[in-house]
């Protein structure tokens, strides 16, 4: 007996070892090594490792489905977009030079001459092949509404044609999008959809393409760096792309997943070189010697209003709530004053914003006024929607529902689950939800559809025909001359009928450790790699 | 065989002392208990439970439980002494030339070893010479010599495998296992049927005859020492209150305890269906003894008298005859029991 | 024995079928459409109600729910439990991924426990009601009244922040070797393994009290048999018999993982994987993640009954 024990025993402790051993070979030990950051004497140009941190867990390289920043991320480093948006202006990436018609409904793009990572040449094949699979339903893509207003595509989703017709390629480096309609912000929505290479894709089913391991691991890229191997599960190893036309110095990157303060504390002991940091960190940062850069203007935090469900529908109560709310004082204390406040929901580009908006300084009394006089029924009880999670979210909301009852207003947080916020946002049943918006640096044509009356992206469900004829007239002229006063007044109707609270601008905050150069998140975050190197 | 002076004793107690502390203050459990042990006799040591009886034994081997300690007194093997001796001298004593078996041997027993395992841990332990053949021939030897049928194939099994009484033949087998010169057995025999029991006791006498080891039988049951002891000790609240050979004991009594034991047994006779002739009263708590004699609560001859308030030395009357009573010369003249 | 093992696998399967109809059912009455969450309402571009008809007909979620049932039977016999409908890996894939990690890490957290565990409470019985006795029950109390993510948080500061010993979090870097695993390992398996500690300290002590106290124990000592022998072969062999249960208890954890430890050190394993699952009501993750888990458990228990009856031979099975 004594024997069966042992022999139990030893069992199982030979059990342990395999699981140990066993589960010690996944996560990416093979016996290469990388060229250590310490072999690079003198050479601080070429070569090295990067660890970049993914604010999100990344899920796949499909840029039809991407379901998070991360996933935008990654495939935009692995592929790439015609163009991207650099500050105010666009720097084109596979499209080497563009042309926009007179009358603004003809967009050509000269595509840059290079090849896909495996040798084939990059063609104006795969940008046809890529935009019709964003426009085709079966795709299911969250992005197929860019492509709304080009010439035929109603046809092609509906089946009627094969392809859309108003979108042409006279030849392999050459792009003609047509509209129906002119839209000078056309551009900038299509130009900056990430392309996949045809010959790679094209002959998967569409409504397989979600699952097709191909975009799990792609074999094929375009990027300066692209795919290698998921180390882990959270953790994927870029290599340099040697067909790319742009810079690839380093050796390896690698985009890894974590939870914020983890990725705060990986940053001082240098295990990562470059990640976001939390407002309310930035001066623990740089107190340990990382330096920290702003990314200005990311998004609006808003709070979101169903117009069309009532509580709100009042527009001098939501004045009344522009009033009761110091913003300033949440900027100061809950943001340490990473962030400004904005008067309008569409808080950018600059010059589309006249200096005579109406501000809505702290002023519980004026709000208190406002409310009486829109005879506000004290018993009706406010909630405010947010998803729970992030702390800066989570401290405004508390700011937010305290003010609010100071002047009256029965506010209550109302916490819900991702599931839940769906069917709130379905049902049109949310009164003060909380979210980000972000509007585009350069083209303030991009979000009319979050203004104007009818539209899927109206959160609101905010209708003003005067804004829209505004919006419409905007947006059929390239020449900032002409479009500058028309969005003058557009921002006054938008900041007196408030159709969401804008709370505040706020930046992202970004870490980075002393051997990194050429990191810069006004630039871009991952999808700028090429410009990095590391010491 | 009777004990003569001019036999060395093999074993040797002398005012034997032993304290517990407990919660409820230091309970002296054996009060100067003295005694010896001739080489191969068989010595019967009566008693109710409390009585101090196991203790005692446990002392000698230095077994006692960690609140337990050997207050006074001194215990010599062969004239070596034991008490206070080191913890390595006593394990070489133990299983080699003392051996003890005990009451239940079914806990007594480790369940999750084979019978020949724990045998063989105690020759490993003390009969270096053997090597393994040698030592696994021994054991089917001991199980031999203790009438365990089919011995080669019953050394593989558990104690749950074996009978009551061939558990206990297997402990015996087991503490002979060194040839010890000494064997202790705690009421051996109480645990099991009276069939069995007969057979047990016949096995220790046979086993003695056979190796020439003295044995200390310890009992409640009167009967086992008419069959089994040469001489006899009486023990009481922690003391020894009466000795002689069982026959003396038995022909006429010198303690109250021991008429009242010899007489509450029930015989064959009795056929009147009347009460038995149990001692009035409880065996006495060994914390909370009651002062001078601790039998005066229950003995018929005290009768208040002033003498009970002091203990009674134990009195020799003879060669091997003692015994503490003030009024032990009453008990020899009374009535001779039937 | 034979027959035992037959018996146990029969149930074990009907155990099986009945949890898989259970959880499925249960999973499509959760309120939330997981196709609905997917296509998010505040960012969707496009016809977002044809998009989310046209996933829910292409992934049968309109049919009855047993006719989907049936299909999902149908097609793990075809080896496929589904794909992830946030990710689109294969469910099998995602789980070979993430599984292993998850056991390696508790695996050796709870040899550490035990291993830590019986060690104290073997030495707290012995030395009862001693200064070592207090002092072990002391900081086994203290050790369970402070949550587990606390120890966590702190010891990665000072070890990961402060002293810089120890990784801060993670598996490994890439191309790390044995070693840099072990080192990743520390921490996590460490903490757990102290704080899984305590129950097994309590047991072990109160298992060991208990056999101090048989007979057995006098017997062993009255062969005059050495006392580490004494406390070994006769003590600790029968106190340790429970283990084996006591063991089995804690197997689906070895399978389910912390959650808490796996998000703080960023360990791929399914801790995280299952709650992400079940938030975004990812169900044939969840359904996969499920029946993986409770075959792993019913083997294991079948397992630990046998190895029960190995080690304590009155038991028959």
């Amino acid at each position: 007996m004594s024997r069966a024990r042992s022999l139990a025993k030893i069992a199982g402790v030979a059990l342990i070892a395999a699981l140990t051993f066993a589960a010690c070979t996944p996560p990416g030990s093979s016996p290469e090594p990388g060229a250590s950051p310490t072999d690079a004497s003198s050479s601080t140009q070429a070569g090295g490792d990067l660890r970049y941190h993914l604010y999100q867990a990344p899920t796949t390289f499909s840029p039809f489905h991407a379901t998070n920043g991360a996933d935008g991320e990654i495939a935009g480093l692995h592929f790439r977009p015609l163009m991207v948006t650099q500050g105010e202006d666009y720097h084109g990436i596979l499209a080497k030079e563009w042309e926009v018609s007179d009358d603004l409904t003809t967009f050509t793009f000269t595509l840059q001459e290079t090849n896909w990572s495996d040798g084939t040449p990059f063609t104006s094949a795969d940008v046809l092949y890529t935009f019709e699979t964003f426009a085709a339903p079966a795709t299911a893509s969250g992005f197929s509404g860019r492509l709304g207003g080009v010439k035929g595509l109603t046809d092609f989703q509906e089946g009627k044609a094969d392809t859309i017709t108003g979108l042409t390629a006279p030849d392999d480096h050459t792009v003609v999008i047509e509209l129906d309609a002119p839209n000078v912000g056309f551009m900038t929505g299509l130009g900056t959809l990430i392309i996949v290479p045809k010959h790679i894709y094209g002959d998967i089913a569409i409504d397989q393409l979600q699952t097709t391991p191909e975009f799990r691991e792609p074999t094929v890229g375009i990027g300066p760096y692209i795919f290698s191997r998921w180390v882990t599960d959270d953790q994927i190893e870029f290599v340099p792309n040697e067909e790319s036309f742009e810079d690839h110095p380093l050796d390896h990157i690698y985009a890894q997943y974590l939870a914020g303060d983890v990725a705060r504390a990986q940053l001082e002991t240098g295990e990562i070189d470059i990640a976001q940091i939390a407002a309310a960190d930035v001066d623990a940062a740089k107190a340990a010697g990382i330096n920290v850069q702003a990314k200005e203007g990311i998004g609006v935090m808003s709070l979101f209003s169903a117009l069309d469900s009532g509580k709100l529908a009042d527009v001098k109560v939501r004045q009344a709530i522009m009033y009761a709310i110091d913003r300033q004082s949440i900027v100061d204390n809950v943001l340490g004053g990473n962030a400004k406040i904005a008067e309008t929901l569409l808080y950018q580009p600059s010059w589309t914003i006249p200096n005579d908006l109406t501000e809505y300084n702290y002023d519980p009394d004026k709000a208190k006024a406002l409310l009486a006089e829109a005879n506000w029924d004290e018993s009706v009880e406010v909630n405010l929607d947010i998803v729970p999670g992030q702390a800066d979210r989570d401290a405004v909301m508390e700011i937010i529902a305290g003010q609010l009852q100071a002047v009256g207003i029965n506010a209550k947080l109302h916490q819900v689950q991702p599931a839940e916020l769906t069917t709130l946002v379905e049902d049109r049943k949310f009164d003060l939800l909380i979210t980000i918006l972000s509007m585009s640096p350069v083209e303030p044509a991009l979000a009319n559809g979050r203004f104007m009356c009818g539209q899927s992206l109206n959160l609101a469900a905010y209708c003003n025909e005067e804004l829209d004829q505004l919006l419409k007239e905007a947006s059929e002229s390239a020449d900032q001359a002409v479009r500058e006063p028309l969005y003058h007044d557009a921002q006054r109707i938008i900041n007196r009928d408030v159709p969401a609270i804008p709370l505040y601008v706020s930046n992202q905050m970004w870490g980075s450790t002393d051997r990194v150069q050429g990191f810069d998140p006004t630039i871009g975050a991952l999808t700028s790699a090429q410009n990095w190197t590391v010491s | 065989m009777t004990s003569t002076s001019e036999t060395t004793p093999v074993l040797s107690v002398r005012d034997l002392t032993c304290e517990f502390s407990t919660a409820g203050g230091t309970v002296r459990a054996v009060n100067g208990v003295s005694f010896d042990l001739a080489p191969g006799e068989t010595l019967g040591v009566v008693g109710e439970s409390g009585s101090g009886k196991s203790i005692t034994m446990l002392a000698i081997l230095g077994l006692l439980a960690a609140n337990g300690r050997i207050t006074g007194g001194s215990v010599t093997l062969d004239g070596v002494e034991l008490v206070g001796a080191s913890e390595k001298r006593l394990q070489s004593v133990r299983g080699r030339e003392i051996s003890m078996i005990f009451q239940d041997p079914m806990t007594a027993l480790n369940p999750v070893m084979t019978i020949a395992a724990q045998i063989d841990e105690s020759l490993k332990r003390h009969s270096r010479g053997l090597d393994r053949r040698g030592r696994q021939s021994r054991i089917i030897e001991l199980l031999d010599q203790v009438r365990i049928p089919n011995a080669v194939r019953r050394a593989r099994q558990y104690p749950h495998e074996f009978s009551g009484g061939m558990r206990q033949r297997a402990m015996i087998a087991m503490a002979m296992a060194n040839r010890p010169r000494i064997l202790l057995a705690d009421e051996p025999t109480t645990a099991l049927d009276v069939t069995v029991q007969a057979q047990i006791l016949d096995l220790l006498h046979d086993v003695q005859v056979e190796t020439g080891t003295a044995l200390v039988m310890i009992t409640h049951d009167l009967g086992v020492i008419a069959e089994v002891a040469d001489r006899a000790l009486v023990m009481y609240a922690g003391r020894v209150v009466e000795t002689g050979t069982a026959a003396e004991l038995f022909a006429e009594p010198r303690h109250p305890y021991t008429r009242g034991l010899l007489a509450s047994r029930p015989t064959l006779d009795d056929t009147d269906g009347g009460d038995l002739d149990a001692i009035p009263g409880q065996p006495p708590n060994p914390a909370r003894l009651p002062s001078g004699c601790s039998f005066r609560p229950r003995c018929d001859l005290a009768q208040g008298r002033t003498e009970c308030a002091e203990a009674p030395e134990l009195a020799v009357l003879g060669e091997g005859r003692a015994a503490a009573c003030h009024f032990h010369t009453e008990l020899a003249l009374s009535e001779r029991p039937a | 024995m034979v027959s035992f093992v037959l018996r146990r696998l029969a149930i074990s399967v009907v155990t099986l079928i009945g949890i898989s109809m259970a959880l499925f059912a249960l999973t499509r009455f959760i309120p939330g459409d997981p196709v609905s969450m997917y296509f998010n309402p505040l960012t969707f571009e496009g016809d977002r109600e044809a998009a989310v008809e046209a996933v829910r007909a292409r992934l049968g979620l309109n049919d009855p729910i047993p006719v989907q049932y049936i299909a999902w039977v149908r097609e793990i016999f075809n080896g496929n439990m589904g794909f992830s409908m946030i990710t689109g890996r294969p469910v099998t894939e995602l789980i070979a991924d993430r599984l292993p990690a998850t056991i390696y890490l508790m695996g050796v957290s709870t040899v550490i426990a035990i291993v830590l565990g019986i060690t104290g409470g073997i030495i707290a019985a012995l030395r009862k009601n001693t200064i070592v006795d207090y002092a072990t029950l002391l900081g086994a109390l203290g050790l369970v009244s402070v949550p587990s993510f606390f120890i966590a948080l702190l010891a990665i500061y000072i070890f990961g922040l402060k002293l810089g010993w120890l990784p801060t979090a993670g598996i490994n870097v890439p191309n790390g070797g044995w070693g840099d695993a072990i080192r990743h390992l520390i921490l996590p398996a460490g903490i757990m393994g102290i704080s899984g500690s305590v129950g097994y300290i309590r047991w072990a002590r109160s298992s060991m009290l208990d056999v101090l106290d048989q007979d057995y124990m006098v017997t062993a000592r009255s062969k005059g048999l050495s006392r580490p022998r004494v406390v070994l072969q006769h003590g600790l062999r029968n106190a340790l018999i429970p283990l084996v249960t006591i063991l089995s208890m804690s197997i689906p954890s070895l399978f389910g993982g912390s959650v808490v430890i796996e998000q703080l050190f960023a360990w791929p394993g399914t801790g995280r994987m299952a709650i992400d699952a079940i938030s975004n009501r990812d169900y044939p993750v969840v359904m996969g993640f499920v029946m993986i888990t409770t075959i792993l458990v019913l083997v294991c228990n079948l397992l630990a009954d046998i190895t029960y009856a190995l080690v304590d031979p009155r038991i028959r099975l």
